[in-house]
């Protein structure tokens, strides 16, 4: 069988539907707006007349490069490509502003394949242990996860907290728009059918941050302010290698374990991520200024649930996220049916997908390395060209994503609220986290109580869900706990 | 004066760009057909590939169609099991009228977008609507501009209904056991539906009341992550259609007792339906049809019947259906229209007894 594997993957059809995978995915995942899931949507019906291996790994291909993808605009133009890069602007755009975007995009290539690639070892080595693990997760433990997401929130404020804790709660508002998915209630809708299923979460990212973004740029260019089109630095340097591997390795393994989980993605993992290496960092205060393990993290990370995904996909047939709901229908039209009995009936095209996986996270290090060079270019446009393309390809993703007119308009005016929101020094990144993390709390928490029949010993009886929440706490109280500790020592002190 | 400048400048930008949206807003008809063909060439092209039998000439169709393009909406979101259904036979539709044939997505709101946009398309042939089980539901969950009666049934294509499926190791073996357990742990059995007033959430309701047993519906996003529950142990059933526990089964984590069918399936041979059981009420169809703007001319919707026969009868749709597990069920405009009476009571009558009538 070993023999078969190798032959099918370094087979060049096979090669060919990897490299075209990735291209398409990095391409797709870094136009604001395009999502991975769209990609794969999209391109599935050409994989129908391939072979089965085939046009699978040419929808991982896809999935693997977008995710990565979506790092290269917010680097380079501060708007996240995808939902699972909205993390990583926050120290990928500190660089380009030093001129130093080519070093950014660097340990963003080489912490994506490595989180891929841990991903990946985990998915072949223990993928059935941590799948029944998965399993054990219900809405409880998911409330517990969601509500630890939503403290990070103090982690990613930047300067002021109060700002950073009122963007956050705008966030969690604008995600009660919609019909109340427990009671089926309808929200903040005014009567409007558009409303009802709640703001499409794409265009409100591009708006806040893209169309934002270019308003701020226009200010930029009727002011004659410096334009950043140095680019001192192209490669990471060795000693940023050797700073990120610990991060990478954390951001991988969390990104595996958090992707594993039915119904958390790329997005949360990111931001858990960079919360954590924050905690572990021996100069926290630095975060938000453009270091490596700023963008390492949340890039490992979000690859890293790539292969987490597939864990329970290929085990199970249960999707972690909207890319391998998409994929478990690849996987159907090809007559393989995803589950235990996949590995026994199907052993070879198992393996072949396992192995096309690792090479996928290779080709994208290789482009990733290789076309940076020319990706930097971005930032060289003229902003009087940049702005209007952008803006042109912010319309078209809004409004691709549901074929949807009104979604333009949620664009512009979510364009609109950030700019004013980014004049006044609120941090933007608090609104995404919450509009991700808020309906994912409420559902889960009201799910909960609905199966313990309204009883809130279900958050402590649960083990996992109780340490989640816990955890939650800690990390909430922790700055005033630490304000009180100083306090004491400095009057000891006195 | 500088800075007074600059803000002008950006706000001139910005009502710029408002009044171009604003002026795109009021020539959406014209608009957005136009936006529609050229996000669909692309999709056209990819399902060209996949079936260069499908690549025929305009003008070379069985019949004299009047329209020069028939656009499906499809409520759903692309990439699911019903966008690909109506994606697959978009081609042979095509063969059959001799004009181009395009899907549109339209999702978002439980479907409701895509049926308010397809009730308020021109009635001259040019559009037709994939008319999934959720027009039923939704008009009675949210303050909607249309109900099933928005639309002029042409035909339905596929069905497939509701299973109870429980965990393996769960001490009941049939459909009696399970009620009889019921009765016992009164409000202890957790039954995890695909949302709330979703079709299955109606269904678990529906069979709650004809069995008479008190029970907690759980509703999660979709019966996916239903299943996901089920096979974790966190609810003690699920409503949905067998092939979406299949792998629970498969897997030796779940076991279905019954299904909610007027017959028996083909595929499961030996499960009894709850209709033998005693419990013949509990029966909705999950069904995927096409319907047309109200007040589509007669022949116009003859000649639609007739394409979509035609595609649902072709080898290749024939061949599609059985790996997808797509059940053919062929309903005639009447027929349908019946099903949809039937089953719209019994939406109405359940949202009414859960309180979630809007």
């Amino acid at each position: 069988m070993f023999s078969t594997v190798l032959g099918n993957v370094f087979s060049i059809p096979t090669l060919m539907a990897i490299f075209a995978g990735v291209v398409m995915g990095i391409s797709f995942g870094a136009m604001p707006g395009l999502t991975s899931t769209m990609g794969i949507a999209l391109l599935m019906p050409l994989t129908f007349a391939m072979k089965p291996e085939i046009g699978i790994l040419l929808l991982i291909g896809i999935f693997v490069g977008a995710i990565y993808g979506g790092s290269i605009t917010a680097i380079l133009i501060n708007t996240p490509g995808t939902p699972s890069a909205a993390a990583t602007l926050l120290d990928g755009y500190p660089f380009t502003l030093k001129g130093e975007a080519g070093r950014a995009l660097g340990i963003a290539t080489v912490a994506s394949a490595g989180g891929g690639i841990i991903s990946g070892v985990i998915l072949i080595l223990i993928a059935p242990l941590l799948a029944e693990f998965a399993l054990r997760f219900s809405a409880p433990e998911i409330f517990g996860l969601a509500l630890f997401g939503i403290s990070i929130i103090a982690s990613i404020s930047g300067d002021s907290l109060v700002k950073g804790l009122m963007s956050g709660t705008l966030g969690l508002i604008l995600s009660l728009i919609g019909m109340d998915n427990i009671t089926g209630y309808a929200r903040f809708t005014f009567g409007s059918t558009f409303l009802s299923g709640g703001l499409a979460f794409i265009p409100v990212l591009v708006g806040l941050f893209a169309l934002s973004q270019c308003f701020v740029s226009i200010e930029d260019i009727f002011e004659k302010r410096a334009e950043i089109n140095k680019i001192t630095r192209a490669l990471p340097t060795k000693e940023d290698l050797k700073t990120i591997w610990p991060t990478i390795l954390r951001a991988g393994v969390m990104g595996t374990f958090i992707g594993s989980i039915p119904g958390a993605g790329g997005d949360i993992s990111a931001f858990v991520s960079y919360d954590m290496e924050k905690r572990v960092s021996k100069h926290p205060e630095k975060f938000g200024t453009g270091i490596p393990e700023g963008v390492a993290a949340p890039e490992a990370s979000n690859n890293g649930t790539t292969g987490g995904a597939l864990i329970p996909l290929l085990t199970l047939g249960i999707p972690g996220d909207s890319n391998t709901a998409v994929l478990l229908g690849a996987f159907m039209v090809h007559n393989l049916i995803p589950g235990p009995q996949l590995f026994v009936d199907h052993a070879p095209t198992v393996y072949t997908i396992f192995a096309g996986f690792m090479i996928a996270n290779i080709v994208m290090l290789i482009l990733g390395l290789s076309g940076q060079r020319l990706f930097v270019k971005v930032v060289s446009i003229p902003k009087q060209v940049l702005i209007p393309s952008i803006i042109v390809l912010c319309t078209v993703g809004s409004f691709a994503i549901n074929n949807n007119f009104k979604d333009i308009m949620v664009m512009l005016v979510a364009g609109v609220i950030g700019y004013f929101l980014t004049k006044g020094g609120f941090p933007l990144s608090p609104i995404v986290l919450a509009l991700i993390l808020g309906p994912m709390a409420e559902g889960n928490f009201r799910r909960s109580l609905v199966m313990s029949q309204g009883s809130y010993a279900i958050f402590v009886q649960r083990p996992m869900a109780a340490a989640f929440i816990a955890v939650a706490a800690i990390a909430l109280l922790y700055p005033i706990i630490k304000a009180i500790i100083v306090n004491v020592r400095r009057k000891e002190a006195s | 004066m500088k800075i007074s400048r600059k803000f002008i400048m950006t706000l001139m930008a910005l009502v710029l760009m408002a009044a171009l949206v604003v002026g795109c807003g009021n020539g959406k008809s014209t608009e957005e057909p136009e936006a529609n063909e050229g996000n669909q060439t692309e999709v056209e092209d990819v399902e060209t590939d996949d079936e260069p039998e499908a690549d025929v000439e305009v003008g070379d169709g069985k019949v004299d169609y009047p329209a020069k393009q028939l656009t499906i909406t499809v409520p759903p979101a692309a990439g699911g099991g019903t966008d690909l259904l109506y994606r697959a036979m978009a081609p042979k539709i095509q063969e059959y009228l001799g004009v181009p044939v395009v899907v549109v997505n339209k999702p978002g709101a439980g479907c409701a977008i895509g049926f308010s946009a397809g009730a308020k398309d021109p009635a001259d042939g040019t559009s037709v609507t994939a008319a999934v089980a959720e027009m039923l539901s939704v008009p009675y969950a949210a303050e909607v501009d249309f109900t099933y009666e928005s639309f002029d049934p042409i035909a339905n294509v596929n069905s497939c209904y509701g299973a109870l499926t429980v965990a393996a190791d769960a001490p009941y073996d049939t459909l009696e056991e399970f009620i009889e357990y019921a009765k016992e742990h009164p409000g202890e059995i957790r039954i995890g539906n695909s949302g709330i007033g979703s079709n299955w959430h109606i269904l678990a309701a529906s069979f709650a009341a004809e069995a008479g047993i008190d029970v907690v519906h759980v509703p999660f996003d979709g019966a996916g992550p239903a299943g996901v529950a089920l096979a974790g142990g966190h609810v003690e059933a699920v409503p949905v259609s067998p092939q979406e526990v299949d792998v629970h089964v498969k897997s030796g984590k779940a076991k279905i007792l019954a299904t909610f069918s007027p017959e028996r399936l083909p595929e499961l041979p030996d499960l009894p339906t709850g209709k033998e059981l005693g419990y013949g009420n509990t029966i909705l169809t999950i069904y995927r049809g096409f319907v047309a703007p109200l007040g589509t001319p007669e022949d116009i919707k003859q000649m639609l019947d007739e394409a979509f026969q035609y595609a649902l009868d072709s080898p290749e749709i024939t061949k599609f259906m059985e790996e997808q597990n797509f059940a053919k069920h062929y309903l005639s405009d009447d027929e349908f229209l019946e099903l949809m009476e039937r089953e719209d009571k019994i939406y109405g009558e359940q949202f009414d007894a859960l309180g979630l009538s809007k």
